[in-house]
């Protein structure tokens, strides 16, 4: 750093650490680092490497059992650990946060308008007189359309992006130096996620305001910063300047992490190291899909979903008429998916991209017969299975050949249950009375085929680590030998190298028993690199359908070239080979 | 001693009792006392030192001392003995009347949570109603309609508690309803009684054995009030309620014991249930670990 000018913020050694039952969690452990007055810094790093509690130690924000072990936090060169009244004085205004889910960080009882107005009082900016002219201001500066209307909106009004947007003004009203955004965008669509960084740069830009990103997301800390640290297991591994970080980088870590982040011209095995990418790579003998066979194995047909909302009980509306109110507002129509039409072959890898709220998981829980269409055709391999009710599907002889894997690893584990007692239910309720050695001999085989180590299979699901949770589900879907699958964002909880694996297990899977797959993802990248054909849906409809190609060449419709343009992806200058 | 972070964390529920005994000896002591007051109560006929109804005209209203360590009553009856058999009764009483709610309130409070929509809006005003009622004029009724027995205020008892257990398996089903392991059940083949018996019920047994725990105090309580006024249990059957009231007379004369030892065994026994309701739910609560 040829630098002169201070530090604004000066992290020296910095430990912290977790009282836990049975001793002490070192969370943080000899963290240094410095932000330059302006600067924007990104700490890049998986879950549990200590990165958020890293910054909310430097204000005193840890948890009760938390503790600062030693080390030193400057900013603009007042000691800050262990002095709390300079860290009283620094939070909120020599240092902001903003967080990650935006709604829950607002209060749900006040306007937004005055939560600003409350920032900008407690932050000894204005009276009360002058706040409400400031903070209209505020909320102008972080790019709220018609903010005079939207002054008086409660946060369950605005969407999630407005939300963050509306933290920010607060972030904001004490003038701070410093912004702490804590995986800001994480949960938003990427449409609205470009839409905060870009606000945000421009910020920083402007008023000369510095930021630390945290993010898991080492495309997006590429494309906004221009410094990264990455952090693993509470310690910095490596500090540099992003395109070293992301293109050069000596450290295996980094290089790992950089790697499993899919990105345009990578191929699936790319996402591993190279010495694990043999085990994926294995050839694949006969079990070519009999494509031969006309009939398609999955016809959908202009299927609707409608739901209807705010309809009181029929008596109550009654009740309501005779005392003489306004009767009760017509029964308001949500279509959450209207007229979609598909045909999947055999074999074949359908993807289906949307942001949420475009009606992409009600499709899937339409075609797994989870949920009842409104309206269409749905045939599967011949059966008109879209007559059977879902509730009672599950008697279907059919019900095991369509299964699906479901987003959330632990959420779709029932807690009461082993690994063993997950993947063997659906064994037991497709083929009752199977002898005890061959039910195990299943068990054990489709655990091994979803890369889950038999000998994990007696633990619950709390003691299994995010990756091996989700290869639970994928087994227990695989054990009773389905023809569709489908995946629901099935890595979306997941750290992009286990992801990394997860995606590769799944793709051998596909080639090994000639699965026929419908992946749904909010993530182009997952996408691309998994399906043949793609739909882009947006609001119920399919805005465009294709191969995979194409969309991403030369997508047709304006939305699909908002979603791309959206990604924050890799330069693509970094298409090294890390080996 | 550092913990490595990049295992999944292994602690299993005992492993989480342990911890939650080891940070508050009052719930350990209840962990304790419980069980040991259940085995006092079912090995009470052997225990005790006396009969607890053979009369002593020879040795009435003696104090505590070394033959009669709570002393004796009107009749010369050994209290000691009589506070240990009634364990059995009062005990008995409680624990019939709240397994009696907790099925029948896990059923009604289970299919409401599932099926939703009117049979919902029917539990949900039937138990308003219900908690409107106290348990004496309830208690009254019952007794009215089936006879002064023990029968009654078991069904009285276990009336007054059904609506706790309805709601609360109202709500724990509603919110498991919407978890994506049953959803996951849905699509492994199980159909909604599979779902209901092998899924909901397992995960929502756990906040149900809680409100059994603070439910058994109350019901020792309620069956001790009943037969203090002179409901269901009558005289000269050992009871704590009857011997209270039986003694509160004589605690003006002097003669208090007759009164405070099985005053203070009931108190002892819904302190006991409540603190071990308490523990229970740090137990099982993650929300409390740490």
């Amino acid at each position: 750093m040829t630098d002169r000018r201070a530090p604004l913020l000066e992290i020296a050694d910095l430990a912290v650490s977790f009282e836990v039952h049975g001793g002490r969690v070192a969370a943080v452990d000899g963290v240094s680092l410095s932000i330059m007055p302006g600067e924007t810094l990104g700490i890049v790093g998986e879950s549990g490497s200590g990165k958020s509690v890293m910054a909310y130690s430097l204000v005193g924000l840890l948890a009760a059992n938390g503790r600062v072990d030693r080390g030193n936090v400057r900013f603009e060169g007042r000691q800050l650990v262990g002095n709390r009244r300079n860290v009283k004085e620094v939070r909120g205004r020599g240092i902001s946060f903003i967080f990650q889910n935006p709604r829950s960080a607002l209060n749900p009882i006040r306007s937004v308008g005055d939560q600003v107005r409350d920032a900008l009082e407690t932050a000894g900016q204005a009276t009360r007189k002058e706040s409400a002219r400031q903070a209209l201001g505020l909320l102008e500066l972080v790019r709220i359309e018609r903010a005079k209307e939207r002054f008086g909106a409660y946060p369950h009004e605005l969407s999630g992006g407005m939300c963050q947007r509306v933290l920010i003004a607060m972030a904001l009203a004490a003038k701070p130096k410093l912004l702490i955004a804590d995986e800001p965008t994480t949960g938003l669509d990427v449409t609205t996620q470009k839409v905060i960084m870009d606000t945000l740069y421009e910020l920083s830009a402007k008023e000369g305001l510095a930021t630390l990103l945290i993010t898991h997301d080492v495309g997006l800390a590429a494309r906004y910063c221009r410094r990264i640290a990455v952090m693993r297991s509470g310690k910095i591994v490596e500090t540099g300047p992003a395109k070293d970080v992301l293109e050069r980088s000596q450290n295996e870590y980094t290089r790992r992490l950089v790697a499993a982040t899919p990105r345009v011209g990578r191929s699936l095995s790319d996402l591993l190291p190279p010495a694990e990418r043999a085990e994926f790579a294995r050839p694949v003998q006969g079990n070519e899909p009999s494509s031969a066979r006309a009939v398609p194995l999955l016809d959908v047909q202009s299927i609707r979903k409608t739901f209807e909302a705010g309809r009181p009980p029929a008596t109550l509306a009654k009740l309501l008429q005779t005392l003489g109110w306004s009767p009760v507002p017509e029964t308001t129509e949500h279509h959450a998916v209207r007229n979609v039409s598909l045909k999947l072959d055999r074999g074949s890898r359908f993807g289906v991209v949307g942001e949420s709220g475009s009606g992409k998981t009600t499709l899937s829980r339409m075609i797994a017969r989870l949920l009842d269409q409104t309206e269409g055709k749905i045939t599967f391999d011949g059966c008109d299975i879209g007559a059977v009710p879902s509730g009672s599907f599950a008697g279907s002889p059919l019900r095991h050949r369509i299964q699906v894997v479901f987003q959330d690893p632990l959420g779709s584990l029932n807690p009461r249950f082993t690994a063993y007692e997950a993947i063997r239910n659906p064994l037991r309720r497709s083929e009752p009375g199977l002898p005890a050695d061959v039910e195990k001999q299943r068990i054990i085989d489709a655990a091994r085929q979803s890369g889950f180590d038999p000998k994990l299979l007696n633990r619950f699901p709390h003691q299994l680590s995010g990756g091996q949770q989700a290869r639970v589900g994928i087994a227990r879907a695989l054990v009773v030998k389905p023809d569709l699958l489908i995946l629901d964002e099935p890595t979306s909880a997941l750290d992009v190298s286990v992801q990394a694996v997860v995606l590769n297990q799944l793709a051998l899977l596909q080639r090994q028993l000639g699965l026929t797959y419908i992946l749904i993802s909010h993530d182009l990248n997952v996408i691309r690199l998994m399906c043949d054909r793609v739909i882009v849906m947006r609001s119920g409809e399919v805005v465009e359908a294709n191969d995979v190609e194409t969309i991403f060449s030369a997508p047709s419709h304006p939305y699909t070239r908002e979603l791309i343009g959206a990604i924050p992806d890799l330069p693509a200058s970094i298409v090294e080979n890390p080996s | 001693m550092v913990r490595d972070f990049s295992q999944p964390n292994v602690s299993t529920p005992p492993a989480q009792a342990w911890l939650v005994l080891a940070r508050n000896p009052v719930s350990a002591a209840a962990f304790f006392f419980v069980p040991a007051l259940a085995a006092l109560a079912v090995l009470a006929p052997w225990i005790a030192p006396y009969d607890p109804n053979a009369t002593d005209l020879d040795h009435v209203l003696q104090g505590p001392n070394g033959s009669h360590w709570f002393g004796t009553d009107q009749v010369g009856r050994d209290v000691l003995s009589r506070v240990l058999v009634a364990a059995r009764l009062d005990l008995a009483i409680a624990v019939s009347a709240v397994l009696l709610s907790f099925v029948v309130g896990t059923v009604i409070g289970g299919a409401a949570a599932l099926y939703g929509g009117l049979p919902d809006r029917l539990t949900g005003r039937l138990t308003d109603v219900l908690m409107t009622f106290p348990l004496f004029v309830v208690a009254m009724a019952m007794v009215a309609a089936l006879g002064n027995s023990i029968q009654s205020i078991v069904l009285a008892s276990a009336l007054v508690n059904l609506p706790f257990f309805v709601r609360l398996a109202r709500s724990e089903i509603s919110v498991l309803r919407t978890q994506q392991f049953v959803e996951a059940a849905r699509a492994g083949g199980n159909n909604e009684r599979q779902i209901l018996f092998g899924f909901m019920i397992p995960n929502a047994l756990p906040m149900l054995t809680v409100q059994v725990s603070t439910g058994l105090g109350w019901a020792v309580l309620n069956a001790a009030s009943l037969s203090f006024i002179g409901l269901g249990i009558r005289p000269p059957t050992a009871e704590w309620g009857i011997m209270v009231a039986e003694g509160a007379a004589n605690i003006l004369s002097g003669f208090w014991w007759l009164a405070v030892f099985p005053a203070m065994a009931l108190t002892l026994t819904v302190l006991g249930f409540n603190l071990l309701g308490d523990g229970l739910r740090d137990v099982i609560d993650v929300r409390t670990r740490r």
